[in-house]
């Protein structure tokens, strides 16, 4: 062997064991330590930043556990989390999508969370935002925030053309007519995209007393408030920008900040984009809880979310990732989380929510009432794929916890009423025809999903959650 | 290598037997050196195209996974739904408009870089940029310049030249098609014209000069010298263009997720539906799978036209 070819193999040998004690090391490392997965889609710096403060925090105080930290995207989230069931790779932490709980805790993927809640003390929690799972009464996805929808409305443009509040369908109506088309302005931001139209339709339908399936999981769409709630929300649709049926999910926010709209009905992002980006602008809106119905009428009842998380039952070291959800989405940990966009991640703790508004920073100091009134919308809320049948035959707003297993079939993608909606729009269709078709397809998704999946029975009707007896 | 064998055969009498053990000596190691990119290719195409194939004959439920038995029926509903012809018929109109653009402005890109304009390397490396901007930041600043309430294409054509008193819907169902292709364009277009640009530094100069002295046009220039020169470039970039415009997902899906009501949907966006939000990956194999005969076809067809250009250009 040459002195060249020796030398080398001394320094490969080296760079070898260099490496292999790096990475025994590293392994005993964590071996010691219990390491959970945390997969999230938050992508912002400044959203990973804070997660990453937190997780040292966790660490410190834990000196035995480990979070590792997955970062994926919104659009490949739901195609990881079902690509790891399907191999049967470890899912640790992981926010859910509303879609997947169904299929997901009926196929026994999750694990339960009952426990967390628990140590938090469910009296804690506002009433209504914990999504029990109907057929066994366990928990398994832990909610962190809510977001609920309320009207924005430009208060200059309604005072110049001498209208009043927008607290009714006909109000709504009359200021869409009157401004639209003036400088630009096009009369509201109802939209009809595939992304944003379910969102904002089903506070009419529901004020209408309409829904889409009553909680035994029976048809509901075909209920005279919902042919009622169609008819007034296309009406209104006329008087939206014309491509408001390929919005994305901000082209609303840009089109009220850029001062394109007159009103649009939104959860809280919209108020905290225009203040900041607009102040002019905010200084002239107005924000209000959304009555849509004609006279106002129908239950007290909008469009909310919840963002939750769950765990996935393959998971190594479960009580650790439990303890790392809690100490994640409760105290001062859930405060700091909410105020990165104030109102619109609206905690799903009460005190964590009081301590909201006594905060000192500029949008909370000026912007406090509408903050307010999406809090106060989360005592009321409705989630069309996780309330399933929450508005009665009655007319009633009684919030269900049944989830819509076929959501996906009618909800995602291109939801049945987008499609409703953009042929009213885009090809003329008459309401009355488009209305029929969609119940229709409403009826045909429930049907087929009930065939395909037999373990599908109504849950009990008069069971009553936990945390709202 | 075989002459060289060949000379060494000469030289002693126990030749065969040493060149039979040298040749299975170099086949060994050709084996052993292509076998590494081997196993890849089996483990990244054959694997998952088998794994397809075999799926494409089960119901198999997309978060469970749960398998059911079906023999051809997914095939069946495949080609009996009039979802997959449209999808189809649209894919075809957007593959021809966006390659017939691409290649229209590749080429005049191409000859414009081609001249000796001042700061040429500058501007050639300015066209690049398009083609390295990722597709999701391609289309959202699109997305941002068609936007109807604040897009900057709107306002140039209503406020600034006055064509049009209302915005234009570039996402109504008769324009969006259209709007999609322009945005390809933008994003693919150096990837033509560069391609050309290379084929058209190695064109003589003597040919131009020879055909000035003839008394040519600047267009039979163009037509009898330059263009067959670069025809075959033009070829093989439309063969390989085409299939991928043909199987093009983020470009097409992106702008407007296959809408409105569903004039974007193209067979590949047609597949994600039927797996993520119908829930059903044999049926979405399937689909792929009649997707990768139709593929094929085209792709033997173009090469039968390009074989005849070929023939026809020698």
């Amino acid at each position: 062997m040459s002195a060249i070819t020796a030398g080398w193999a001394r320094q490969a040998a080296s760079a070898l064991t260099l490496a292999i004690g790096l990475t025994c090391a590293a392994t005993a490392d964590a071996q010691q330590k219990k390491i959970v997965p945390f997969l999230t889609a938050e992508s912002s710096p400044e959203s990973v930043a804070q997660l990453l403060a937190l997780i040292k925090e966790f660490e410190a105080a834990n000196p035995g556990i480990g979070i590792e930290l997955q970062l994926t995207s919104n659009d490949n989230r739901a195609s990881r989390i079902i690509n790891s069931v399907a191999v049967g790779d470890e899912l640790g932490i992981f926010e859910i999508e509303r879609r997947l709980v169904p299929d997901f805790t009926a196929a026994g993927y999750l694990l339960p969370l009952d426990s967390i809640v628990d140590n938090i003390g469910i009296e804690n929690f506002i009433p209504g935002s914990l999504l029990y799972w109907p057929w066994d009464g366990h928990l398994y996805q832990f909610t962190s925030d809510l977001s609920a929808g309320t009207l924005y409305w430009r208060k200059d443009l309604f005072e110049a053309a001498g209208l009043g509040e927008p607290d009714s369908f006909e109000r709504l109506l009359e200021a869409s007519e009157k401004l639209d088309g003036q400088n630009g302005v096009s009369g509201n931001a109802f939209e009809s995209s595939n992304r944003g139209n379910v969102q904002r339709f089903v506070t009419f339908l529901w004020q209408n007393c309409g829904d889409f399936y009553n909680r035994d999981g029976t048809l509901a769409f075909d209920r005279p408030g919902a042919r009622q709630a169609v008819e007034d929300y296309a009406a209104l649709n006329a008087f939206a920008p014309s491509g408001n049926h390929s919005w994305g999910s901000l082209d609303a926010i840009n089109s009220f900040v850029a001062g394109r709209v007159a009103m649009a009905l939104f959860p809280g992002r919209l108020g905290f984009q225009v203040a900041n980006n607009a102040p002019e602008i905010a200084r002239v809106t107005g924000n209000r809880e959304a009555r849509v119905a004609r006279g106002g009428q129908g239950p007290r009842v909008v469009y909310g979310a919840v963002t939750s998380y769950a765990i996935g039952s393959t998971v190594r070291h479960p009580e650790e990732a439990k303890m790392f959800l809690e100490f994640l989405f409760s105290g001062d940990r859930l405060l700091n989380y909410a105020m990165a966009v104030p109102g619109h991640i609206a905690p799903a703790i009460k005190d964590v929510q009081a301590r909201l508004l006594e905060q000192d920073t500029p949008y909370i100091r000026d912007y406090r009432a509408w903050v307010e009134t999406i809090l106060e919308a989360t005592t009321y809320f409705n989630a069309e794929a996780q309330n399933m049948g929450s508005i009665t035959e009655d007319c009633e707003f009684k919030k269900s916890l049944v989830p819509m297993p076929w959501a996906s079939r009618v909800m995602v993608g291109e939801p049945v009423t987008s499609r409703m909606f953009q042929e009213i729009a885009l090809i003329d269709r008459p309401v009355e025809e488009a209305y029929a078709a969609a119940v229709d397809a409403h009826r045909v998704a429930m049907e087929e999903w009930k065939a395909e999946n037999a373990w599908f029975t109504p849950p009990d009707p008069n069971w009553v959650p936990p945390g709202m007896q | 290598m075989t002459t060289t064998e060949a000379g060494t055969t000469k030289a002693g009498g126990a030749a065969p037997t040493r060149k039979a053990a040298w040749r299975r000596s170099d086949n060994t190691f050709a084996i052993l050196m292509i076998l590494p990119a081997v196993l890849v290719l089996v483990a990244v195409m054959v694997y998952p195209a088998i794994v397809a194939f075999e799926s494409s004959f089960y119901r198999i439920n997309t978060v469970t996974r749960a398998e059911t038995y079906v023999g051809l029926r997914n095939y069946i509903r495949v080609l009996e739904s009039p979802q997959f012809w449209d999808a189809f018929r649209r894919s075809l109109i957007w593959t021809a408009g966006a390659m017939t653009t691409q290649m229209i402005c590749g080429i005049g890109l191409a000859l414009i870089l081609h001249k000796q304009i001042r700061g040429r390397s500058f501007v050639r490396g300015l066209v690049l940029f398009p083609y390295l901007v990722p597709a999701i930041v391609a289309v959202l600043v699109w997305r941002w310049i068609f936007s109807d309430t604040v897009g900057i294409a709107n306002w140039l054509i209503m406020d600034v030249l006055h064509l049009s008193s209302r915005p234009i819907g570039w996402f109504d169902p008769n324009w969006v098609m259209m709007s999609v292709v322009i945005m390809s364009l933008w994003k693919y277009l150096p990837y033509w014209a560069l391609f050309v640009l290379a084929r058209l530094q190695t064109l003589p100069t003597e040919l131009h000069e020879a055909a000035e002295i003839d008394g040519a046009t600047r267009w039979q220039k163009f037509r009898y010298i330059t263009l067959p020169w670069i025809m075959p470039v033009v070829i093989v970039l439309l063969v390989l263009r085409t299939i991928w415009a043909f199987n093009e997902f983020d470009m097409v899906y992106l702008p407007a997720g296959g809408g409105p009501l569903g004039t974007t949907t193209t067979v590949p966006v047609y597949i994600r539906s039927v797996a993520f939000e119908l829930g059903d990956i044999g049926h979405a194999a399937a689909v792929a799978m009649v997707m990768l005969v139709m593929v094929a076809v085209l792709t033997n067809v173009y090469f039968w036209v390009y074989r005849r250009a070929e023939r026809s250009l020698n």
